[in-house]
């Protein structure tokens, strides 16, 4: 037994108590004759009323002028006549009525290509002889379909994707036949096989070869896309190796028939050549360099399509995958029950599933069995952070700072040895940053570098290979210096505490000119970096701490288009009086910060997160500091000033950050996908969105400060949405498929009540 | 708090009751049009001092189980056997179990509850304020006997009916743990703050009295208030709801299956509602010189309140009484005069210690 709030048992009884005792939803038409006989109009079989339209999106690549058909799964399983077709138009999307023949079933919608049909290709590496961005040929007879349970309402949207194509093959091998739990539950399985954060025919494919259209879509839309293209990759890159490369049309065709009579995807096969296997993993390899050229693509266009949140995804379900490869399908995914739940029921599961979530974030309080979850289920995510906690420590800066002296020490060895290629050895005054190992020395062999000794406490054995051009020039009163190389490093710095390995394949490169000029009143000191990059593969590890958690990963800074200034000048009048300023400015194009990785302890305490920083400054603001010290002999003393730049609404640093982990969720799911993306959308806005993927479903978190509403979805469809009160208090609903199932509103003691459409009601906690 | 308690005072002493009192003024002379008003109001709170209720139970916690309070306005005119009047009451009967007086007695006042110990939650309130008309008829078959019956036709304006049931312990670490089942009927929904509409309702009440004169010293006094009664209620809200502390359970797979705190079902429903019947019986004995004695009984649920009393009257034909409940250890005085009628009662010579508080007055006219 649990607990509850002090608080309730004395609202319920003694509240009671008190407030009482205190109060106590044709055609026919005929034809004419001009013979003067008249003859009897033929009558035309009187046509039923359309029971409804289907409408969408048909994408794999964009498919542009296929032919669709409709036909709807009868009760003995087959398929009837065609109820309905259309053609689709150059954004791939189409629009068909439902004959009146159609009762209520199953319904299949077919899109074939005709001789005339063409497809946008949007995989990386071309779609057969075609280019990203191109439009491809497909051939005749191609097709993909979709099955829906039923057709709810007069519109409904049905999309058709390489999702909805796996699905209906799945639906169609199934040994019970053909019906709507059947469609049901295959769609749901693909869904959850892909991560996908809703119902596969719900979500339209964006258009990955119009940035301006990416960018305007929402992640759900992205995703959906990006995957279906990271298929599209994968098959084709398999189907090189395996087959030689035959169509990919042929090829995409014996993915799904695989998929179907496998019953569902191998996760992270053993990737042998000659059994290579179309994986998830190879999808989302594929999937991840159908960003990088959506992007590519998309900045030469000088769009940012927004894809962050997509590619935290994708690198989050890699995470999520079995570090064992094996080349067996996984076909333990089964659909959710409430695939095929009443409205109403949908939206007290999502309640249901809200408060799971929150109580197995709370479960290490509690005294719960062991062994069901195996370690995962004692490891409660509090615990995951202080694991992170225990690696990420201010402590750690005594290494770091370090290694930060051997680095240094080692290009003021660089700059030496350029002068005198006859060093062997330089030793570098490390004075007060190092007070107890003042004097550094760098072994020198051409390009090698090498620092080896104890710094301060730290033992650090550091390499490195140096390759810099460096030109220095002098004009008159300016002086200039350019750099261009990459330096490599790896090695080792700890203490008693932790330990740093920096691996062999970490490098840095750099580019940079500083100019300094000097004029008679002052300086001017530009430094101009077009780019840097860095890339570190590192093990960190706490080592005294419990269970001496341990970061293993990369962490990889880009900087692009950065200006520093410093300018100084001195101006002294007649009458005695001076001014002595100071000007810095600072701006740059864009910055990046990706931190990815896995955080361990020697408990089997695991997990895998990336944390990424992206600043961009298409606005080009400039931050100035000005100090300016006025000097006043009348009052013998200075004044001094200080001035700073602000961001303004139309000009400011936009800013994104995106973290991503897998985490077990004791009582939920052992491996749990959360992916957090902020964005910086005004000087004082900012918007965010949190997803996370646990036991096959699926919430997406969306909310900004500009309206401060909060939107909750989950992979049914069902959408919560929470805003504030002009009292402060609570407020909201629960709608699915356009119907309101609930409301929520939190009362005057503050206890937040959903309150159902069959009149029961509930708490969130 | 101090203007609460003034407020409480005010209401207290501006609405009153008097179950003693109430139907005393109907006395008059025959064949003349006599109009007449009562105020009554008769609160009893056995836990708590009657005050206390108004500032979040600060106060003395005694023990007990009852509490109710009766409060109502009548004006009328009464000719030859019959009276007219407008009516409007607000009854308010309470039944707990101690536990729960005690929950919520050191709820409101921050005092820990025992740790470790059980405390059973038990709660039943029926509350109906109502307005309407009533008919009164007072006859007499036989010379030693005088009836009086009153028929009272009532439109409900409030209405709490309803059940908390449950269990509650406390942990040494001071939380709370436990189950709750509620099952009521509101106008005002004072748990959860549902907004609804406001039920309609509409019912009658029977009472009747019976004056025996035994002798020419001895009376007897029989009367009963809601003898027989009923208020229909069209669409009443109701709530059912479940608390419970049992919030996580795992299965046999170690998969958490949360329940919520706080769930239940709303909806509206017709409802009959019954009052107590409320009953009050004297004997008095006359003494001479103006001078008599009097015994009576007061009983409505399980509460009974006995009182003894004595009276003189007053060359000015006003008669004093002062009675004494044993079982409230309270003194009531009453002041009688044909054209008026005044009493105050209470427990305790401190009004704010008083668990009893009763007072009543009423006038009548003679044309």
């Amino acid at each position: 037994m649990s607990t509850f709030s002090r608080k309730s048992p004395i609202t319920l009884a003694g509240g009671f108590l008190a407030i009482a005792l205190t109060l106590t939803a044709c055609g026919g038409g005929g034809s004419s004759s001009r013979a003067p006989v008249p003859t009897p109009a033929p009558t035309p079989a009187p046509t039923p009323d359309p029971a409804g339209s289907l409408q969408g999106g048909v994408a794999k690549g964009i498919i542009i002028a296929g032919d669709i058909e409709i036909r709807e799964v009868l009760d003995d399983g087959t398929l009837s006549d065609v109820l309905g077709t259309a053609v689709t138009d150059d954004a791939g999307d189409y629009a068909a009525e439902v004959s009146g023949d159609y009762q209520d079933g199953a319904l299949k919608v077919t899109i074939t290509a005709n001789s005339g049909t063409t497809m946008k290709c949007d995989a990386p590496s071309g779609c057969g002889t075609a280019s990203f961005g191109d439009d491809v040929p497909l051939a005749e007879g191609f097709s993909m379909s979709a099955f829906i349970p039923a057709m709810q309402g007069d519109t409904v949207s049905v999309h058709v994707t390489p999702f909805t194509d796996l699905a209906a093959r799945r639906a169609e091998a199934d040994p019970d036949g053909l019906d709507p739990t059947t469609v049901a539950n295959a769609n749901d399985v693909v869904r959850q096989t892909f991560g996908l954060p809703g119902d596969i025919t719900a979500i339209r494919p964006v258009d990955l070869t119009d940035p301006v259209a990416v960018a305007a879509a929402d992640t759900a839309s992205q995703q959906v896309a990006v995957l279906a293209a990271g298929i599209l990759e994968a098959v084709q890159q398999t189907d090189a190796v395996v087959n030689g490369g035959a169509s990919f049309e042929t090829a995409l065709d014996t993915f799904a028939d695989t998929f179907a009579s496998d019953g569902g995807l191998v996760q992270n096969d053993t990737a042998a050549s000659e059994d290579l296997i179309v994986s998830l993993d190879d999808i989302l390899a594929g999937a991840g360099s159908v960003v990088d050229a959506v992007e590519t693509d998309a900045e030469a266009a000088g769009i940012d399509v927004g894809l962050d949140d997509v590619a935290a995804g994708i690198e989050v379900a890699e995470m999520g995958l079995s570090d064992t490869p094996s080349d067996d399908p996984n076909t333990d995914i089964e659909p959710l029950d409430t695939v095929l739940a009443a409205r109403l029921d949908q939206g007290k599961a999502m309640i249901s599933d809200l408060r799971d979530l929150t109580a197995s974030a709370q479960l290490e309080e509690l005294e719960v069995a062991a062994d069901t979850f195996g370690n995962s289920l004692e490891l409660a995510f509090s615990e995951q952070v202080d694991l992170v906690t225990g690696v990420v420590t201010n402590d750690l800066g005594v290494v770091t700072e370090a290694l930060g002296l051997a680095v240094d020490a080692m290009s003021r060895a660089l700059d030496a040895a350029s002068e005198d290629e006859a060093l062997t050895s330089f030793t570098v005054d490390a004075g007060e940053l190092a007070p107890n190992s003042p004097e550094i020395t760098v072994a020198i062999d051409g390009s090698m570098l090498e620092v080896d000794q104890d710094i301060d406490g730290v033992a650090v054995a550091l390499n490195g290979e140096i390759d810099l051009t460096i030109s220095e020039v002098e004009e008159g009163n300016t002086e200039s210096e350019d750099l261009d190389g990459t330096i490599a490093i790896s090695g080792t710095a700890e203490n008693d505490d932790f330990s740093i390995a920096i691996g062999d394949e970490s490098q840095a490169s750099v580019m940079y000119t500083e100019v300094e000029t000097f004029t008679e009143t002052g300086e001017t000191s530009t430094l101009t970096v077009p780019t840097l990059t860095l890339n570190l593969m590192v093990t960190i590890t706490a080592s005294q701490a419990e269970g001496a958690p341990t970061f293993t990963g990369s962490i990889d800074v880009n900087l692009v288009g950065f200006e520093s200034t410093e300018a100084y000048e001195f101006i002294a009048q007649d009458d005695g009086s001076s001014t002595n300023s100071f000007v810095d400015t600072l701006t740059f194009s864009s910055a990046e910060l990706t931190l990815s990785g896995a955080f361990s302890d020697t408990t089997g305490n695991s997990i895998e997160a990336m944390f990424t920083i992206d600043l961009n400054n298409e606005n080009g603001f400039v931050l100035e500091v000005e100090e300016l010290f006025a000097w006043d002999p009348v009052l013998g003393a200075n004044t001094f000033t200080e001035t700073e730049s602000e961001e303004t609404a139309e000009n400011f640093v936009a800013a994104s950050a995106t973290v991503g982990l897998t985490a077990a969720f004791p009582g939920i799911d052992d491996s749990v996908q959360v992916t957090l993306s902020v964005e910086r959308t005004g000087v004082e806005d900012g918007s965010a969105e949190l997803n996370i993927q646990f036991a096959g479903k699926s919430l997406t978190v969306v909310g900004n400060t500009i309206d401060e509403v909060i939107t909750i979805t989950n992979q049914g469809g069902v959408v919560m949405v929470i805003a504030e009160d002009d009292n402060g208090e609570l407020t909201g609903s629960i709608v699915v498929e356009d119907e309101e199932v609930a409301t929520i509103e939190e009362n005057e003691d503050g206890v937040v009540i959903i309150r159902y459409t069959d009149g029961t009601f509930e708490t969130f906690a | 708090m101090a203007s609460t308690k003034k407020k409480g005072l005010r209401a207290l002493f501006t609405l009153s009751i008097a179950m003693a009192a109430m139907s005393f003024t109907e006395t008059g002379i025959a064949n003349d049009w006599r109009p007449y008003l009562n105020f009554a109001s008769e609160s009893y709170i056995e836990p708590f001092p009657v005050l206390a209720t108004l500032d979040e139970l600060d106060g003395k916690l005694t023990r007990g189980d009852e509490a109710f309070t009766y409060q109502s306005l009548e004006i009328g005119v009464a000719k030859d056997m019959w009276t007219f009047a407008l009516v409007g009451r607000f009854d308010y009967n309470l039944q707990f179990s101690s536990a729960t007086a005690e929950i919520a007695h050191h709820g409101e006042n921050d005092i820990p509850l025992d740790t470790n110990r059980s405390y059973p939650i038990d709660l039943h309130a029926n509350h109906l304020s109502a307005q309407g008309v009533k008919v009164g008829y007072r006859f007499s078959p036989f010379e030693w006997l005088d009836i009086n019956t009153a028929l009272s036709y009532l439109i409900g304006k409030n209405l709490m009916v309803g059940t908390v049931h449950g269990n509650v312990e406390v942990s040494d670490d001071e939380t709370f743990s436990g189950d709750a089942i509620v099952n009521y009927s509101y106008s005002d929904d004072v748990l959860l703050h549902r907004s609804v509409e406001a039920p309609t309702g509409q019912g009658y009440s029977f009472d009747l009295a019976a004056t025996i004169r035994l002798s020419e010293r001895m009376t007897l006094s029989i009367k009963t208030k809601d003898l027989f009664n009923a208020m229909y209620w069209k669409d009443a809200p109701v709530t059912q709801a479940m608390l419970t502390s049992s919030t996580l359970n795992i299965d046999e797979n170690g998969f958490i299956n949360t329940t919520p705190v706080l769930s239940g079902w709303e909806d509206v429903r017709d409802l009959t509602q019954k009052l107590p019947v409320r009953t009050f019986v004297s004997a008095e004995y006359k003494l001479g010189h103006g001078m008599a004695v009097e015994v009576n009984h007061f009983n409505v649920d399980s509460v009974n309140l006995p009182r003894i009393g004595f009276s003189i009257t007053s060359a000015a034909d006003t008669r004093w009484t002062m009675f004494f409940s044993p079982t409230t250890n309270g003194l009531t005085l009453s002041a009688e005069h044909q054209w008026f009628k005044f009493s105050v009662g209470l427990d305790s010579m401190n009004v704010e210690d008083a668990h009893y508080v009763q007072l009543a007055a009423s006038v009548n006219h003679h044309f």
